[in-house]
């Protein structure tokens, strides 16, 4: 009789809290094209401002980069500072330039077209109070690799301590970077690699079901960097002056049980740049109940001078900086949940020992070995 | 509104007659025998309701107009209604046997309009205004009901230009307009969150329940206050001659309600309670729901006191509590807490006296408080410390109606009132002992409404009446506090704050006011027809400032200041009505249009949290709202019920200026959140026998509109999606069929009591109607997901008992 009600009160209990989230397969009509502007003035680095433009069509969109722009940084108590286009899209400083405290900048730029855009007014201010970091281990998170599957794994979750200033709000945001060592550097799929175009070999019209793959070991020491899953800012709106300790930043899954490097950049933002920040992460970091925020434009502080109608992604911001490196020791934790980066075990391509591939720079990968790296 | 004592009698005469046809019951007890007729054609009125001492069970007069009853000696208190006709009312000693030949004026004016009924006694009284709707409870119980659980907005929904986002809304959208532009008034007291569990139960015990009366068309100088319709949910009556229990199990809740004359036929007092009792059963589910806890409850008593035959008084109040826990949902930032309490109470009282001065004249004077308390609860995970976020909100009013019928031409009604609204705090963190998070309070907000009515219903020729009102308000916000100044043509913002003006105590810091005009138009084209057409416009001084998909039980509610201005709707309706020759079917078509000023929308990403100066959130502009409604009913039969369709679009418009923060989709007009529009809604109840009822309604409406990336923003090597334009794209269409099977009175062994079942099944055929559809991160790239509430059928029993004459 007890079981009966047992299982009678459970059925209720499903149903009264019957709600349930799945993927929603469609795919939208994007027809849009986007400016989006990035780049901080900071203390410790010269400037680097990115112009690039997003078009969005029928359910994919790719990068353009936005070549042959006038870029400026304007100083209020300096010179006009001309930045040269230094790749497609990049437009960057005097090697030796660094943000002055307390200076106030803004950035203008004109495009090819005649289209003039500016930002509004940023002031550096310093960061006074860099954080502390340390390390818990986690026995089990659940982890993304390729196509959305979802994996669980061990971490160990990298939390923040500080004492924010009692005497100015503030508003950071950390980005960080994890270094994991490479080993494989190339995955044809149903083709080999060919060492004359660097590249695996095109793929024929019709492929072998189920695909077949092809890994390929890299020549010499790769480095892959792993950015943020998410947009980690805080504001001390309400907790002006207070202690903050184990705020969460990141968590860093074992894809080995070697050793990893975590770059942690902590930066001091304007009220302005933390509210863009806030409305970049609020689009997809809602959890679909009740009470989340609606999705609002990532409008930013650039504006285009004749038509303030124009929607500008992005933000100049002139910030206070704190790079940090910490070493993530992974070895000693009872029975972890590992899965290499791959996201399962090699596939050895059949020439796997002769047959190796160059790591390329790029922003997600690095021949060079990382400051920090044990 | 009720009022429904001393109308008009032609002619009344009390003749002493013999005993006929019944068994004269033991005691002392005389026939009282009635004889109704027209007062023009002088042919029997049929089913005619008959009411004695206010008893909410009554008679119906016989074919032949007549009724016969026998009554125990002493004051009898007799009230006869019917439809298209004028109440009648009378109050006699009852020393011998009687008989009373009453004539009751035909109000042909007083055609129907869209009137739920069932057979009782309260369906007949009729407005002669286009768009009000009354519903019995008897009705709304007749309804499948989600888990059993009596639900008046619910219920609501099934009507045309009444509809919501979806299951979990948080009140219902009538007629364009939004969740708080909605006067909800249980015994006169506003209600400011008329939904239990995040709009899964309505907060209305049913129990205690009388009627509802909903205006969506011309609405009645005598309401204000808030700008799209009203809903005036009366509560009953207690018994005044006899000791009444009712109660009810059900899976979700349980119900008692308890009326005891004390002192007979004089004074009588109605308690009603209603509890949830899920928490035990969470517990026992699996570990996905283990954590989630939720409460909730409602209990309303009043007291009705008969001082004499010309002054009545009552005095009632209502209390609601709701606690839900959820796992960690938003949060604060540096307190660790592992889950998400809301929880939050309505404790309102109403008091009104009623005193008739003659036939002619009588007055209503009503007093009532509302006080409304939401808050978050964040439990720290280290210690026994809560920290708290809530905000109180408090409407006080006091009201005089008076109400002169000089003759059978007009009646009029004067009416004053005064309004007091006080936020205090409008939001306030208490951060409990936690040396986490620092403590916050808003400065209170203080606003009072003053406002004046006249109406005048004149029936200007056997075929026109015109209903003619006029209501003054005038709002002023009061100190102490202090108005910002911002660059004139600038950005509501921070940076453009160019000075700011404090204000002393009481000082008003911002004035609004101006006429509101009332009209109704009825048109009698035959017997049976009638054209009917309406003017309402409504301003509203103290709305819900939301962002999320329906307003949460917790958003901030904010009084009109020096930069939020009211809201100014105006509504036009006109409509065709049809009774068929056998009076069994009712026909109506309705078209309305209404434009509203200064709606509150938020601005791109604004965060309304404990935010002071919200004005910098928020942005103001119009709404345009227009449908037609199509309904048939069936009000008489075995089986009753109606049909409707709804062709209705709600547009909003927002263009502060031309920078991108101060539009809404380019400044063009774009849909509402709750725009759906096509719905079409099936509502039918049988009753084959005395045992037997049975229900079954399928409702369809278009999908609700909801917001869809324009693109894919690149950041750091991940996809995001990004979203220029709200609401271009729509979630699936709605529909749902359920069934109410209600079997009463099983045995007869005791017939002291009776007993019900009702069986429910909800969402018959298990559609996964979509409630949201969103967007996560996933890895670098992010996904879209649907959310889907109530994806199966649901069966649910409730028991239901009452002691019976």
């Amino acid at each position: 009789m007890y079981q009966k009600l047992t299982k009678a009160a459970t059925m209720l209990a499903l149903l009264l809290i019957m709600q349930c989230v799945d993927p929603y397969r469609k795919t939208f009509d994007y027809d849009d094209n986007l400016l989006t502007v990035e780049g901080f003035v900071t203390e410790d680095s010269p400037v680097r401002i990115t112009l690039r433009n997003t078009r969005s069509t029928q359910g994919t969109s790719f990068l353009q980069t936005i070549s042959g722009a006038k870029v400026e940084i304007r100083a209020k108590r300096g010179p006009v500072l001309r930045l040269s286009e230094t790749s497609a899209g990049v437009y960057e400083s005097d090697p030796d330039f660094r943000g002055k405290a307390n200076e106030t900048y803004s950035l203008y730029f004109e495009l090819a077209n005649g289209r003039k855009y500016q930002s509004t007014e940023e002031t550096l201010v310093p960061l006074r109070t860099a954080a502390s970091y340390s390390t818990v281990f986690n026995p089990r998170i659940s982890v993304a690799f390729q196509n959305f599957n979802q994996r669980a794994m061990s971490s160990l979750d990298v939390l923040a301590d500080f004492n924010d200033p009692v005497d100015q709000e503030n508003y950071y945001l950390w980005k960080t970077r994890l270094f994991e060592q490479q080993p494989i550097c190339l995955t044809c799929i149903d083709v080999e690699y060919n060492e004359r175009t660097q590249d695996c070999n095109p793929r024929p019209p019709t492929p072998s079901q189920p695909s077949v793959y092809y890994d390929y070991q890299c020549d010499g020491d790769c480095w892959e960097i792993l950015g943020d899953e998410r947009i980690n800012i805080f504001s001390d709106a309400l907790i002006n002056g207070k202690e903050v300790k184990g705020l969460l930043l990141r968590q860093a899954p074992f894809y080995s049980r070697g050793g990893a490097l975590l770059e942690l950049t902590q930066h001091n933002l304007s009220k302005g740049a933390y509210r863009y920040f806030e409305r970049l992460k609020q689009q997809v970091e809602t959890s679909g109940t009740f009470v989340d925020t609606p999705a609002a434009p990532p409008v930013g502080n650039i504006q285009n001078i004749e038509d303030a109608g124009e929607l500008v992604a992005g933000f100049f911001g002139a910030v206070g900086t704190n790079v940090q490196r910490i070493w993530l020791d992974r070895r000693g934790y009872p029975s972890p949940l590992v899965i290499p980066l791959l996201g399962r075990d090699v596939l050895p391509s059949p020439r796997f020992d002769l047959v190796k591939v160059p790591c390329k720079a790029s922003s997600t990968r690095t021949p060079f070995k990382p400051t920090g790296w044990q | 509104m009720k009022r429904t004592l001393l109308l008009f009698i032609l002619f009344a005469s009390l003749l002493s007659t013999s005993v006929v046809g019944q068994k004269r019951p033991p005691g002392k007890s005389y026939l009282v025998r009635c004889v109704l007729t027209d007062s023009l054609t002088g042919e029997p009125i049929v089913n005619g309701a008959v009411q004695f001492n206010y008893n909410r069970i009554g008679l119906f007069t016989d074919k032949d107009g007549i009724f016969e009853i026998f009554h125990p000696e002493g004051e009898v208190v007799l009230t006869i209604r019917n439809m298209g006709y004028r109440t009648f009312f009378a109050k006699f000693d009852l020393r011998r046997d009687t008989t009373l030949t009453l004539r009751l004026l035909a109000v042909a004016n007083e055609l129907a309009e869209v009137t739920i009924s069932t057979q009782n006694v309260d369906q007949t009284l009729r407005k002669p205004l286009l768009g009000v709707t009354r519903l019995n409870i008897k009705t709304i119980k007749n309804l499948p009901a989600v888990m059993g659980e009596v639900d008046i907005i619910r219920s609501l929904q099934l009507l045309p230009g009444v509809t919501s986002v979806g299951e979990a809304s948080n009140g219902v959208n009538i007629r364009g307009g939004t969740v708080d532009q909605n006067l909800m008034l249980f015994d006169d007291a506003p209600i400011f969150n008329p939904t239990h569990l995040f709009g899964m139960f309505s907060v209305f015990p049913p129990d205690a329940v009388a009627s509802l009366e909903m205006y969506k068309g011309t609405t009645p100088a005598r309401y204000g206050g808030r700008a799209a319709a009203v809903l005036d949910v009366a509560m009953a009556n207690p018994s005044l001659d006899q000791f009444k229990v009712q109660g009810g199990i059900g899976l979700i809740s349980s119900r008692l309600t308890v009326e005891m004359p004390l002192v007979k036929n004089k004074i009588g007092l109605l308690v009603s309670g209603r509890g949830s009792f899920n928490d035990f059963l969470l517990k026992l589910g699996p570990p996905a729901i283990q954590g989630i806890r939720a409460n909730f409850g409602d209990a309303a008593a009043k007291l009705f006191w008969i001082i004499n035959p010309k002054n009545t008084l009552s005095v009632s109040s209502y209390f609601n509590t709701d606690f839900f826990q959820t796992e960690l949902l938003g949060g604060v930032s540096n307190i660790v807490s592992e889950s998400t309490q809301f929880k939050y109470n309505t404790l309102n009282f109403s008091a009104k006296w009623f005193h008739a001065f003659s036939p002619k004249i009588d007055m209503q004077v009503v007093g009532t408080q509302s006080n409304y308390t939401p808050s978050i609860l964040l439990p720290e995970t280290s210690d026994d410390n809560t920290v708290e976020i809530m905000s109180g909100v408090m409407q006080r009013q006091l009201k005089a109606n008076l109400n002169y019928t000089p003759d059978e031409a007009h009646k009029i009604e004067i009416g004053a009132s005064l309004v007091n609204y006080l936020l205090d705090p409008p939001g306030r963190l208490d951060p409990g002992t936690s040396l986490s998070v620092n403590a916050v309070e808003l400065p209170q907000e203080r606003g009072v409404e003053l406002a004046g009515h006249i109406e005048d219903e004149y029936k200007v020729t056997p075929r026109l009446t015109v209903m003619a009102g006029l209501r003054y308000s005038y709002f002023l916000d009061l100190g102490p506090g202090s108005v910002r100044a911002y660059l004139p043509g600038s950005i509501r913002e921070e940076s453009s704050v160019i000075g700011v003006t404090d204000y002393a105590r009481a000082e008003p810091m911002a004035t609004y006011g101006g006429f509101e005009p009332r009209l109704g138009l009825s048109l009698k084209l035959s017997e049976l027809a009638s054209l009917k057409g309406g003017y309402t416009l409504m301003r509203q001084y103290m709305q819900v400032i939301s962002n999320a998909t329906t307003p949460l039980p917790t958003s901030r509610w904010k009084t009109s200041d020096a930069h939020i201005k009211p809201q100014v709707s105006r509504l036009a309706t006109l409509g065709y009505f049809q009774t068929s020759r056998n009076t069994i079917f009712d026909y109506s078509l309705e078209a309305y249009w209404r434009e509203t000023d200064n709606i509150v929308e938020y601005k791109p990403g604004a965060d309304f949290l404990l935010r002071q100066n919200i004005e910098t959130q928020l942005l103001q502009g119009q709404s345009r709202a227009y449908g037609i409604e199509a309904m048939a009913t069936k009000k008489k039969g075995t089986t009753t019920g109606w049909i409707s369709y709804t062709y209705a679009r709600v547009l909003n418009r927002v263009d502060e200026g031309p920078s991108f923060l101060e539009q809404i989709n380019k400044g063009d007009w774009f849909p509402a959140n709750f725009d759906r529009p096509h719905s079409f809604n099936l509502s039918l109840t049988t009753i084959p026998n005395k045992i037997t009822t049975f229900s079954a309604t399928f409702t369809y409406s278009s999908g609700r509109p909801f917001t869809a990336p324009t693109g894919v923003l690149r950041y750091e090597n991940r996809s995001i999606p990004y979203f220029t334009f709200r609401n271009q794209d729509r979630i699936r269409d709605y529909h749902r069929l359920d069934f109410s099977l209600q079997l009463n009175n099983l045995t007869e062994k005791n017939r002291r009591w009776q007993g019900s079942w009702i069986f429910t099944l909800y969402n018959v055929y298990g559609i996964d109607n979509q409630y949201s559809v969103f967007f996560r991160q996933i890895g670098n790239g992010f996904r879209p997901y649907e959310l889907t509430v109530f994806n199966a059928p649901i069966f649910s029993v409730t028991f239901n008992i009452k002691n019976f004459r």
